[in-house]
């Protein structure tokens, strides 16, 4: 098995919250049924699942055709998810833009709706991104495909955080491939959407 | 590169074959040329069930929208649309997993589902939210490790199970797991087990008194005994048939006292073939066995497969797992070492609760409490790892929606919790109040009517502490609370101390969520009595409910009088009665939260509702081998392409042997795969007797067969060609008979089991109960 970016359509991006603006999960609930009344992210919108009984893992799904949006506590790090399950068109690079587009697009929706909660709302800094393959045929967590999906994420995350340093580190979690982009300085979401474009 | 050629020789050759048929099956239902009625039952056959909203309809809390799936009105079965997600069912015999497995489940849960494993209350695995076209490659990559996912759903033996103490019990009479297992082996695929009207279900019990096995709800339940024959021990099991729960619930009825190992696979072989033959087909709120067991009575029904099992030709399989070398034992990892102290905060609870003394000195059970069953893809992997570490593999799911790890050493339980408990798997409270069995109820089924889970996840929330910190009064630490979405007890709450089944009640205009509390089932004794309906509350009053009944009953009770005898002893009328203030429900304008569910803010409604496929689609044999031989054609065209035209003529001819055996299987079900009896029988039947004939053509298209079958292969390229087409007009010739032998009067007999001539074929049917058949009128 080699890795293959023409092939790799699985992915999951994550874009991780302030964690002292993380209200229970519970409350991300009522938000996410409302997302479906008003269409208010892309995609077929179809269910809501709740995990909030979990830890360390998807808390609240907002579950799509294409893709799923995740309230994600993974290692206790809150942040918002989005798993694509079906293929997008061009090249690896435009899909993995379009998927952060969506993301992020999200996420900042997500600041808009619980701004008025009680506590505050979720805020995402915007100056990390956590990239993980979800397919072990075309992306193996091995040394060649590390390498490659590596170089491929560096020149999006100079992109996406507009040429600022990233550091570029694989994920802790030796059982899947994937890799998280940080900079140093905190982005508004608005501006990392612009870069999208 | 695919997953098929990625994993290569992993797969079973036989696994394997299966898979890329039912992958055949998908590209001919695209096609539309699979009935999608017989394309529910097969994929249902391999696990592959349908989710809530896959009609393309669901409420958003505004009204019924269409959720517009991209299917192009392709569907994957009655009003089941092709894109929709649904649910995998992923069978794991007695809840035995190994963690190569519990990797793959992992992997398989990132990458096809939404990243959690859900154990069942059938000791399965199930994943949700998984696309039809993603099944195929689920499934090999499940084979590659050992898992099959064949018989998971459907009106097939479901998965069996078993008490997860089983080989570590101290009470247990001897080890089941080997006897199970080999029930579970036999019965896979057996030709006696595939027409059944409703599905069957197995349990292995190692004693009486427990509750690990739940024979009493079972179709075919087994309790292991001993007998002393001619003076030396004999294993045998007590065995029960005709149990189940559902809708109306029914005690399994004692079969046999000793039923010797020898003979359990004969006798369920049996039993498979009268419940085939006399079990209802039409009606499927009745077609459970414990319906035809109360219909004929255990006396009639006992005779009826005892006169199968005499008549049944012997078979090798019977006993070969009793035979020869004894199936190699669990083996500990490590030499045993008892405990020595050193648990981190929250280790006496847990260890309290979650520990299970084996009779192994020096070895411990630990039981992984999972919250409604699930855990994540993460947690499932770091699991696999623990159980590499501490136990060597030895680990099993469990009824209750726990995994058990075994031959944990009693030295390493603190180690073991202070790991648990950093990925939050060490939760205390295992087998108490705070460890809730639920079904999956609205979340993602269709028959779902209230929240199980979500009822379950709020009584979990409001009860661990109490569990962890060991604050429970010790009368009802023990008492088990279940729910289900509905009165199907998928979440087996007649059984619970505590059940709850999602009910709707109209108030005001308005639907609201109600629980029916069913009180005093009996957990222990292998599921020993049924609990008592005491009225329906609003789903938002059910914490009341709980908190006041358990009160009472600590303030109440006689001297160590059990739950079940205390509601018995206080009645149905003082029971409605303790809960009459809590059954009103406040005006919609005062308070609107009763008119939603637990963890939905949508307004509630019945709207969602859809047609379950609990019940699977009573599907034919012959529609199945019809099914099957357009797969092989389809596969025969493939391989034409490719010009191996060997193998696209043995397709070709199989494909036709497949119709042929459909048509047969109208009047004979046990033809078998051998070619020349099939032909022969073909012939006899349909063709000597002209009615396989068609109008014009006569019994042109039957020549085909024939002339393959005596002729043999010419693989020169023309002939292949030709063979694949005649082979294509033939299945046609077998679906316009069969379409013409349907539109006949009803006979009101069911298929024989004689052959028409020539040898006895394997399996004849038991003299005399040709007479019973017809007197049944079923």
């Amino acid at each position: 098995m080699g890795y293959d970016a023409a092939a790799l359509q699985r992915f999951s991006l994550k874009i991780f919250a302030d964690p002292a603006s993380a209200g229970a999960p519970r409350t991300i609930i009522p938000v996410f049924h409302r997302w479906i009344q008003e269409h208010a992210v892309p995609g077929l919108l179809i269910d809501v699942a709740d995990y909030t009984h979990l830890v360390d893992g998807p808390s609240v799904l907002l579950v799509a055709h294409e893709a799923n949006y995740v309230l994600d506590e993974t290692a206790g790090r809150p942040g918002l998810s989005y798993t694509r399950k079906q293929p997008l068109e061009g090249a690896f690079g435009d899909r993995l833009a379009t998927a952060a587009a969506a993301l992020i697009a999200a996420a900042r929706r997500l600041e808009q709706d619980t701004s008025r909660m009680t506590g505050g709302g979720v805020t995402f800094p915007g100056n990390e991104i956590e990239f993980a393959a979800n397919d072990r045929l075309a992306a193996p967590r091995i040394a060649d495909t590390e390498s490659a999906l590596r170089n491929e994420l560096a020149g999006f995350g100079a992109r996406l955080f507009g040429g600022a340093d990233v550091e570029v580190r694989p994920l802790d979690d030796p059982a899947r491939l994937g890799f998280s982009l940080k900079t140093a300085e905190t982005i508004t979401l608005d501006t990392l959407l612009s870069r999208l474009e | 590169m695919t997953w098929k050629e990625a994993l290569g020789d992993r797969i079973p050759a036989e696994l394997g074959a299966e898979i890329d048929t039912f992958e055949r099956q998908i590209a001919l239902r695209r096609q539309g040329k699979i009935d999608e009625k017989v394309f529910a039952e097969t994929r249902l056959r391999r696990g592959v069930y349908g989710q809530r909203y896959d009609n393309g309809q669901r409420n958003d809390g505004t009204g019924p929208k269409t959720l517009p799936y991209p299917s192009n009105g392709l569907t994957k079965g009655p009003e089941t649309v092709w894109d929709a997600p649904g649910m995998q069912r992923i069978k794991i015999p007695m809840g035995r997993l190994a963690p190569d497995q519990m990797d793959t489940l992992a992997d398989l849960a990132e990458e096809y589902s939404d990243d959690v494993c859900h154990v069942t209350t059938r000791q399965d695995i199930q994943l949700h939210f998984v696309h039809l076209d993603d099944t195929p490659d689920l499934m090999r990559r499940l084979a590659a490790v050992g898992i099959t996912t064949r018989e998971a759903c459907g009106n097939t033996v479901r998965n069996v199970t078993a008490c997860p103490l089983a080989g570590v019990c101290r009470d247990e009479t001897f080890d089941v797991t080997p006897h199970a297992e080999a029930c579970m082996r036999f019965l896979l695929g057996h030709p006696d087990a595939q027409d059944f009207g409703r599905k069957f279900k197995v349990a292995f019990s190692g004693c009486r008194e427990h509750a690990c096995g739940l024979v009493s709800m079972h179709d075919l339940g087994l309790i292991a005994v001993t007998r002393t024959i001619d003076g030396a021990e004999r294993h045998g099991f007590e065995t029960y048939v005709g149990g189940g729960l559902g809708a109306v619930p029914h005690q399994a009825k004692l079969f046999d006292e000793f039923l010797p190992v020898e003979e359990l696979l004969p006798i369920a072989q049996a039993i498979s073939r009268v419940f085939a033959r006399l079990g209802e087909k039409r009606n499927r709120a009745r077609a459970r066995i414990k319906f035809l067991v109360a219909h004929l009575g255990l006396e009639e029904f006992k005779r009826l497969v005892l006169e199968e099992r005499a008549a049944l030709p012997d078979d090798p399989r019977w006993t070969a797992h009793l035979t020869g070398a004894p199936p190699a034992a669990e083996q500990p990892l490590k030499p045993a070492a008892p405990a020595n102290g050193g648990g981190s905060n929250g280790f006496e609870g847990w260890a309290r609760t979650n520990v299970y003394h084996q009779r192994q000195s020096g070895y411990a059970t630990v039981t992984v409490a999972l919250p409604l069953g699930d855990l994540t893809a993460h947690q499932m992997r770091r699991l696999a790892s623990l159980a590499r570490q501490y136990v060597g593999g030895a680990v099993r799911a469990t009824a209750e929606q726990n995994i058990v790890l075994r031959w944990v050493r009693e030295a390493d339980l603190p180690a073991l919790h202070r790991e648990l408990s950093a990925v939050g798997l060490g939760r205390a409270g295992a087998g108490t109040l705070a460890d809730i069995t639920a079904c999956p109820g609205t979340d993602t089924c269709k028959l779902g009517i209230a929240s199980s889970r979500g009822l379950a996840a709020e009584l979990t929330s409001r009860l661990s502490e109490r569990a962890a910190a060991g604050a429970f009064d010790p009368a009802v630490e023990g008492l088990r609370i279940k729910t289900s979405g509905c009165f199907n007890s998928c979440g087996q709450h007649h059984i619970a101390d505590l059940g709850f089944y999602g009910v709707s009640r109209n108030i005001g205009g308005y639907a609201v969520p109600h629980f029916q509390v069913v009180l005093g089932g009996k957990w222990l004794d292998n599921a020993g009595a049924y609990g008592l309906a005491s009225g329906a509350v609003p789903s938002k009053r059910i914490p009341e409910v709980i908190e006041r009944i358990t009160g009472r009953f600590v303030a109440e009770r006689r001297e160590d009088e059990s739950f079940q005898d205390y509601t018995r002893r206080i009645g149905k009328r003082a029971l409605r009665e303790m809960f009459a203030d809590l059954a009103t429900v406040p005006p919609h304008d005062d308070d609107p939260s009763f008119y939603s569910d637990w963890g939905d803010p949508r307004e509630f409604t019945l709207g969602d509702m859809g047609v379950g496929e609990c019940a699977g689609e009573v599907v034919s044999l012959t529609e199945f081998d019809l099914a099957a031989a357009e797969a092989r054609i389809f596969e025969a065209q493939s391989q034409l392409e490719e010009h191996a035209f060997a193998r696209a003529d043995e397709l070709a001819y199989g494909a036709m042997l497949l119709g042929a055996r459909g048509l047969i299987k109208t009047e004979f079900v046990d033809i078998g795969d051998a070619p020349d009896a099939i032909v022969q029988e073909f012939r006899t039947r349909f063709f000597d007797t002209q009615v396989f004939f068609d109008k014009y053509a006569g019994g042109k298209f039957a020549m085909y067969l024939f002339r393959r079958h005596e002729g043999g292969p010419k693989l020169k390229p023309d002939a292949v060609h030709h063979l694949v087409e005649e082979a294509q007009l033939f299945l046609e010739a077998c679906h316009a008979c069969q379409a013409r032998l349907a539109a006949r009067p009803a006979a009101g007999m069911p298929a024989a089991r004689t052959p028409a001539a020539g040898a006895q074929a394997a399996g004849t049917q038991a003299a005399g109960t040709q007479a019973a058949t017809q007197g049944q009128g079923r």
